[in-house]
């Protein structure tokens, strides 16, 4: 099957004698595991052994699945104040505008009111910039976010009539 | 000492010699709250742990902290990295992340409770450790908004390299064209992806055959791996150290025979996805 964007980029990450793009990371540390599997791993896995002074596994198992929704949405994610992509990277593009965001979040935030779902509410109006500065930013309605129930601005295309059309085939269940 | 600390366990060790393991691998050691990280002698096993203050390890504000998403980052970080300068030296096994006794007595009491348990399990995997691997599609088509339907990305996608149609019908109407094209891109996505997801699953077949036990993780989210590509394979593979080259090998080998796919090995990681005793290779229990 000839799919043109497969073929366009040829992908191995061999480069020549067989080295992978290994990264290792864990024990000799030349770089940091990644948060991501760094989480998986300590929240979830390890000696189980109740502390006197211990999160029910309940309560860790609630944080996991949270984290794993927070982190799985970038806007989301800069809600809550995580980061870590803009300090430790190059892509110093878009920042000040996102540090600036980041100040009315906080603002935002530190409003009387619920913790956090004012700034949900308020984002998508300021979002436009940080749009731009993250590459692909898709769109993050499809993460759980109940407090982003307020419609945002969606494309054109979608939810116009073609699309029904366009969904006669398996169109609507590609995701 | 008193009431107000408490005792952080990060891992239990083998008992031998835990002073020269105190006095080197974790000399300049932090742990959570940034605290000297210290040995605690039993009999069977020994406990790496670090003092911390009840104020802010206490179940109250333990819970709260736990909500912080900078502080947890800050902290599961420093809980590995104790972990993994441990395990860098010899066996150990990972201790749950906020596991907090109140005082080293206690600690004392579990390691005298479970230590022969605990060293039956620093035995089954002293001889191995854990090694990550991923596996991605990068040849996604530009469509940054593959994880949310095909909604404006797709017609971006059309505008963008308006290849002609294969195998589709005269596009008399441009409505009719662009359904068709559409059509054609998606089938081929799917078939892609479809190869990709049993590509992985043959990739998993093979390492887990080479592993001792295998664990699939959830693939994770394109955005928070910080690859463009999908993932479709996130698993975990408890290797004995004689076979560790021929693991990374292997791995080296999966990768030019699945060109669709890009491979990343992590680790050696402390074994903390093996804990759990006879989870038998190969057997996946999760389709990712």
């Amino acid at each position: 099957m000839t799919d043109p964007p497969m073929t366009d980029t040829p992908k191995v990450v061999t480069g020549g004698g067989g080295s992978l793009g290994l990264r290792r990371g864990a024990f000799g540390r030349p770089e940091p595991a990644t948060l991501a599997d760094i989480l998986e791993r300590v929240l979830d896995k390890g000696i189980v052994i109740a502390g006197d002074i211990s999160i029910n596994l309940l309560d860790i198992e609630l944080l996991t699945i949270r984290v794993r929704l927070l982190i799985a949405s970038v806007d989301r994610a800069r809600e809550m104040g995580i980061d870590w992509w803009e300090r430790d990277t190059s892509l110093s593009s878009g920042r000040r505008v996102v540090a600036e965001e980041r100040v009315l979040l906080r603002e935002r935030v530190a409003a009387p009111g619920p913790a956090v779902a004012p700034a949900a509410a308020y984002l998508p109006d300021a979002a436009p910039p940080a749009a731009a500065y993250l590459p692909d930013a898709a769109p993050p309605a499809a993460v759980v976010v109940q407090a982003a129930a307020a419609p945002r601005v969606r494309s054109p295309r979608r939810g116009k009539p073609t699309r029904p059309a366009a969904a006669e085939g398996e169109d609507g269940s590609v995701s | 000492v008193s009431e107000t600390s408490g005792t952080w366990i990060y891992a239990v060790v083998p008992p031998g010699d835990p002073e020269s393991l105190g006095s080197g691998i974790l000399a300049g050691v932090r742990g959570v709250a940034g605290e000297q990280v210290r040995i605690l002698a039993g009999a069977a096993v020994a406990a790496v742990v670090g003092t911390v203050d009840l104020a802010q390890f206490g179940e109250e504000s333990l819970q709260r902290r736990l909500a912080d998403l900078d502080w947890l980052e800050l902290a599961a970080r420093a809980h590995h990295e104790v972990i993994a300068a441990v395990a860098e030296a010899g066996p150990a096994l990972p201790w749950r992340f906020a596991t907090v006794y109140r005082g080293d007595e206690r600690v004392a009491g579990l390691l005298g409770d479970r230590g022969a348990e605990l060293a039956t399990t620093l035995r089954r995997l002293a001889d191995s450790t854990e090694w990550g691997v991923k596996a991605y599609l990068e040849d996604e088509p530009a469509d940054p908004g593959a994880g949310d339907g095909a909604g404006g990305a797709g017609g971006a996608a059309d505008g963008a390299d308006g290849e002609p149609d294969p195998a589709s019908g005269p596009p008399e109407r441009p409505g009719t064209a662009y359904l068709f094209r559409r059509r054609a891109r998606m089938s081929a996505r799917e078939d892609l992806s479809r190869r990709a997801q049993a590509g992985a699953d043959e990739i998993h077949a093979v390492l887990a055959d080479l592993a001792d036990a295998a664990l699939l993780y959830a693939p994770q989210d394109q955005q928070l791996s910080g690859r463009t590509g999908l993932m479709v394979l996130n698993a975990s593979y408890l290797v004995p150290h004689s076979r560790g080259d021929d693991f990374a090998a292997a791995v080296a080998e999966l990768a030019d025979e699945y060109p669709v796919l890009q491979l990343e090995l992590t680790g050696p990681w402390p074994p903390y996805s093996f804990i759990e005793p006879d989870r038998p290779a190969g057997s996946p229990e999760a389709g990712p």
